[in-house]
């Protein structure tokens, strides 16, 4: 425990935490100003104006200072509007995942045989499906939706969280700490939540920040699909997919959102290789999704 | 080592059965495909004889019973709107993904492994920078920006590809990629870092002392050995890949199975959903299988009993 908490700071000296961190600037500060600083409502549709160009360019203008796309409405705004629904689908899908993935994998660990078998299995069936399809089909049943893509994304991608914190149970199962605790009369729930799963922790933060690379690109590739957040929720997914109809003539529509999903992804990816090499040195076969 | 095939081909029947139920429980409760099918004004009782020729009034067990039965046969039923069998509108895409697929995979190995071993043997130069540095960017972009950032500079300002559809050879190129850039990123850096621990080793220092080249030690010595991680991550990964090509396939117009998956989701068209995605997961678990064994050949000290 201690060990851990010390070592915590130490992340922040990483470069590539840092370096991760200036990359999701932009998005954060999108995301938590968009109210405020969003020069137009997001949705405001003006039919006058639609398919205008970046400001920079000659028929630009600086109303938008980013352009606009086929029903009017202000890039720059939707691009604002949607950092909130990517950082949000990004962490709150983490969350959840990671929640229920850890209380999967701790069980497993911790009890073994029957429940460890078929928690296992189980993960062996969600394994087999390549990911984006299983949050695919479901989304098709539940239809788009913020929280049904939150549920849809966190659904699919517990496997890993069940799996490292599974792998490190059994690592320290037998250790003195836990048979100590075990022989003063400590609950199984009592050893889990308060011994075992602190040592999990520092593989579990790694993981976890990669999985918000995957999330938001998840959440994108949805979205693109048009099973994502829904049609009047901007999102950056939904913009390059309507931007891609109009690729020949408007560049701005599917490019800019597309940086936004970039920086993000690559920030996370940073954060979590940084983390990593702080953290936990041996881990290094994780990898993040784009 | 036969013993060890058939103890995992038995270990994925669960495993396959489980995939069926999680299939058969997800798109059987999308809507209803009887209201799609039949003319809008049609009566309770057309909709009801729908129901009843589709298979859709029995009760769901009965009809997860009937599914399961069926599917071990290869028999998805018939599409629900082209009255052709499920699994040879797949079957005909299969070969088109298989293509994508596998194009991408040699694009992600053929750049992949020369950079990984350019970059572990001029540590912190200038060129490993650069390229570690590109693998990050390859594995951060999402492969249906990417896509249309190709098509835009390629396709449509320079004009040198075709940028939809799938024909000969130049129609490929595009694709695979968007598709293999990513997967290329990992390769790269899971192989640098591996050939990093290995250059270290005390036989490869050895085979440097004979006086062997740079270019055998490093080829025949240190690569194979630092191979076995990357061949696991790229099983793990051909799902992603098989994930990756329905965006990709949607992006480019690809004729493929995932763009078959994303158009019969939209349509509801239960049984080429069912087959399609129990083809996909059948594919990526066999490659998982293979990958399995492939260890044996790298890696002659893995038994297998």
């Amino acid at each position: 425990m201690t060990n851990r908490r010390t070592r915590m700071p130490s992340v922040f000296k990483s470069k590539m935490v840092i370096l991760g961190l200036v990359c999701l600037i932009v998005p954060v500060v999108f995301a938590a100003t968009a109210q405020f600083i969003a020069p137009h409502d997001p949705n405001a549709i003006h039919l006058k104006d639609r398919l205008t160009p970046p400001a920079w360019s000659r028929a630009g203008t600086s109303t938008y200072l980013l352009g606009t796309d086929s029903l009017g409405r202000d890039v720059l705004s939707r691009m604002m509007y949607g950092a909130q629904i990517s950082l949000l689908v990004g962490v709150t899908v983490v969350l959840c995942g990671g929640a229920l993935g850890i209380l999967v994998g701790v069980l497993s660990g911790y009890f073994g045989g029957a429940v460890d078998s078929l928690f296992m299995r189980l993960a062996d069936v969600f394994l087999a499906f390549p990911f984006l399809l299983l949050a695919l089909a479901i989304m098709a049943i539940l239809g788009p939706g913020l929280w049904k893509l939150i549920i849809a994304l966190a659904i699919t991608s517990w496997v890993p969280y069940a799996r490292v914190a599974r792998a490190k149970i059994l690592a320290i199962k037998q250790r003195e700490f836990v048979q100590a605790a075990r022989a003063i009369g400590g609950s199984s729930w009592h050893i889990m939540v308060r011994h075992m799963l602190p040592n999990t922790l520092s593989s579990l933060i790694v993981l976890a920040s990669f999985r918000v690379a995957s999330a938001i690109a998840g959440e994108a590739a949805l979205s693109f699909l048009g099973l994502g957040v829904g049609p009047n929720t901007p999102s950056w997914g939904s913009m390059l997919s309507e931007g891609r109809v109009y690729l020949t003539m408007c560049w701005w529509l599917a490019t800019l959102p597309g940086l936004l999903i970039v920086l993000s992804v690559l920030g996370s990816n940073l954060i979590g290789d940084g983390t990593r090499d702080v953290l936990d040195p041996k881990f290094r076969h994780v990898r993040g999704g784009g | 080592m036969l013993r060890y095939v058939v103890k995992r081909l038995l270990l994925y029947i669960p495993t396959l059965l489980g995939v069926l139920a999680v299939v058969f429980i997800l798109t059987h409760v999308v809507g209803d495909p009887s209201v799609l099918l039949i003319q809008p004004g049609a009566s309770r009782e057309d909709l009801e004889h729908m129901r009843e020729i589709l298979g859709l009034d029995r009760p769901i067990w009965e009809q997860f019973w009937v599914f399961l039965r069926q599917a071990l046969q290869g028999d998805f039923g018939t599409s629900f709107w082209s009255d052709r069998a499920a699994m040879s509108i797949v079957m005909e895409r299969l070969p088109a993904t298989a293509e994508l697929a596998f194009a991408s995979l040699l694009v992600a190995l053929v750049l992949g492994i020369p950079a990984a071993i350019l970059a572990a043997l001029k540590r912190n130069s200038f060129l490993d920078l650069s390229i570690s540095t590109l693998s990050l960017f390859g594995i951060s972009m999402p492969s249906f920006w990417l896509g249309l950032m190709m098509m835009l500079v390629f396709g449509v300002w320079l004009q040198w590809l075709p940028i939809s559809g799938r024909g000969g050879f130049d129609h490929l190129i595009l694709p695979a990629v968007t598709l293999g850039v990513s997967m290329m990123a990992i390769v790269e850096r899971l192989l640098r870092t591996d050939l990093l621990d290995v250059l270290s080793e005390d036989y490869v220092r050895t085979a440097a002392a004979k006086g062997l080249t740079t270019r055998r030690v490093v080829l025949k010595h240190a690569l194979k050995n630092a191979l076995i991680p990357t061949v696991t991550m790229i099983g793990m990964q051909l799902g992603g890949l098989l994930g990756g090509a329905v965006v990709t396939e949607t992006v480019f117009g690809w004729p493929g199975l995932g763009r078959l998956v994303v158009k019969s989701i939209a349509d509801r068209d239960y049984p080429v959903v069912h087959c399609a995605v129990w083809i996909l997961a059948v594919v990526f678990i066999s490659i998982n299988l293979v990958v399995d064994l492939l260890y044996g050949i790298l890696d002659p000290r893995i038994r297998y009993d």
